[in-house]
């Protein structure tokens, strides 16, 4: 997740680079930091980056990581010569390196050629069988070949292992979530909430996850997930603001003992006016809109 | 008795919804469509729907709904309840007749159960409602030459059998077209000026609330 500062600069230099000016290998590091996925932009610039000599020759030691870098883009997008040549040159410079055969393991996967890649992988994990991103591509292979039960399999044994690889768990949540496997989509998230209480955007995910999920319960544990993201994000967040009010909705269309609880009202009431400050301020058109949904939802709540 | 339905689409709702899977390249992306259905419905004497009959579905506009976390309800509820009551309050007849899906992969053709899902919601309130999922073959061809076939596929919900492709030995009792004969060429252009990155979708709008999911400046 990238921050909304780190998002500006990023695309200032996107724009300078895509408009012929800029510092392409600037913008190609702060790629890299933020670990955003900018194929084509990457693939193009940072191509016509090491195929100019003089400027190749400016980057120093950086320019093994930018052929990295570039390689993995151009493979995104499709483009298998040139990140063979990348390829080619890294394996030049590095003839023995674990991190260039992963490399031509990806360039096997781009092509559809499973077989390969699958058989290099794991030549390549009985000589190092502790390196997580050679794990990782078979559980994308899996993915992209859409055998997602196959890639759920995968990534269970690796976090076996790799027990603290929050991405991986995340991952693993979409993945039960696609599945509709609900239960076991909950448990990811309680793993990532126990390693990281202060990460508003996992009480986000579960939230949403358990009013997916419904039931008077689930709807009213989701509430509470929604408001501790509100209050982690300093109630910044739309999602987390309008969640609160969807909660209240779907709470009062759910038939249930003891249903009622007197502060449930006051929540959805302060949320809404927050949402609608903040609509006044950036998007004055749509506040009638959501004024009026609001209304509607406080009135079903009272009555 | 059979009836039969014909889905016209303008340009305006099928560019748009193309260009936000283009967007989007690496993740499913979805949408409701805008529009409103007109013609004749077999009732019985009592004078009920019965769904089936001769009917049009004017599709006039679309609604880019979201990039990631597809599967998932709160926000798509608050999408669908916002566009409802948007259209509702512009006083046009208009209202949500279909729903398009593009999936992650490039060789999915597969009709997901979120696709199903949100489909079945959308039919509750507009039996005629279509499910258009993106054809990766077709818009891979588009650029290829002028061709009037949309680049997506059409399914429709029939009583017994459930969501039913529009195609030889699916669906029958349907058509999908394109209302003007300059979508493909337009979509195309559009294309090659990476048009898609002005999409705005509402995955987009609950991130930074002065984006606008109506995306009326698009087609300038």
């Amino acid at each position: 997740m990238v921050g909304a500062t780190e998002e500006m600069e990023l695309q200032k230099l996107e724009r300078d680079v895509e408009g012929g000016g800029g510092d392409v290998a600037q913008y190609l590091a702060l790629v890299r930091k933020l670990r955003v996925r900018r194929s084509s932009t990457v693939a193009r610039h940072g191509l016509a980056l090491l195929n100019n000599s003089s400027a190749r020759s400016k980057l120093g030691a950086d320019v093994w990581t930018i052929y990295e870098q570039v390689a993995i883009a151009a493979l995104d997008c499709h483009a298998l010569e040139a990140a063979k040549e990348c390829i080619g040159a890294l394996r030049t410079k590095f003839p023995e390196s674990m991190r260039v055969a992963r490399l031509e393991g990806m360039w096997w996967e781009a092509k559809g050629a499973w077989q390969q890649a699958e058989s290099l992988y794991s030549d390549l994990l009985a000589d190092n069988p502790s390196d997580s991103a050679l794990h990782k591509r078979r559980i994308a292979m899996a993915k992209a070949q859409g055998n997602l039960i196959g890639a759920v399999e995968a990534t269970n044994k690796y976090l076996e292992t790799f027990m603290a690889d929050h991405d991986a768990w995340r991952e693993l949540a979409d993945m039960y979530i696609l599945l509709q496997m609900y239960k076991q989509a909950a448990f990811c998230f309680e793993e990532l909430i126990l390693s990281q209480p202060t990460n508003a955007l996992y009480h986000l995910g579960y939230a949403e996850l358990l009013y997916t999920m419904g039931g008077l319960d689930n709807l009213r544990a989701a509430r509470k997930y929604y408001a501790a993201a509100i209050e982690m994000s300093g109630g910044q967040n739309m999602r987390a603001l309008f969640g609160i009010c969807m909660c209240g909705t779907a709470i009062t269309q759910t038939k249930g003992r003891g249903r009622d609880e007197k502060d449930s009202v006051d929540l959805l009431s302060l949320a809404g006016s927050v949402i609608v400050k903040q609509y006044k301020e950036k998007c004055p058109n749509k506040v009638d809109l959501i004024t009026s949904i609001l209304d509607k939802q406080l009135v079903a709540n009272i009555a | 008795m059979v009836g039969s339905t014909r889905y016209e689409i303008a340009q305006t709702a099928y560019v748009k919804l193309v260009l936000h899977a283009l967007k989007h390249k690496t993740s499913a992306v979805n949408g409701v469509l805008i529009g409103r259905v007109s013609g004749v419905g077999a009732g019985d004497s009592a004078g009920n729907e019965s769904g089936v009959g001769n009917f049009t579905v004017e599709i006039c506009n679309s609604v880019p709904f979201f990039h990631s976390h597809l599967g998932l309800l709160p926000m798509l509820e608050l999408a669908l309840t916002q566009v409802d009551e948007y259209f509702v309050s512009q006083k046009g007849g208009l209202s949500i007749v279909g729903y398009y899906h593009a999936n992650e992969r490039f060789d999915d053709y597969e009709l997901s159960s979120v696709a199903r899902k949100i489909g079945d919601h959308i039919t509750r309130s507009c039996p005629q409602a279509g499910i258009f999922l993106l054809d990766n073959r077709q818009l891979g061809v588009l650029s290829k030459g002028a061709t009037q076939k949309p680049v997506v596929q059409l399914y429709v919900r029939e009583a017994v059998r459930g969501w039913r492709q529009l195609a030889a030995g699916g669906a029958q009792n349907a058509e999908l077209v394109l209302k003007e004969a300059t979508a493909n060429s337009i979509l195309s252009d559009y294309i090659s000026e990476h048009r898609e990155q002005l999409v705005v979708d509402f995955d987009e709008h609950l991130d930074d609330i002065s984006k606008d999911w109506l995306n009326t400046n698009l087609f300038d």
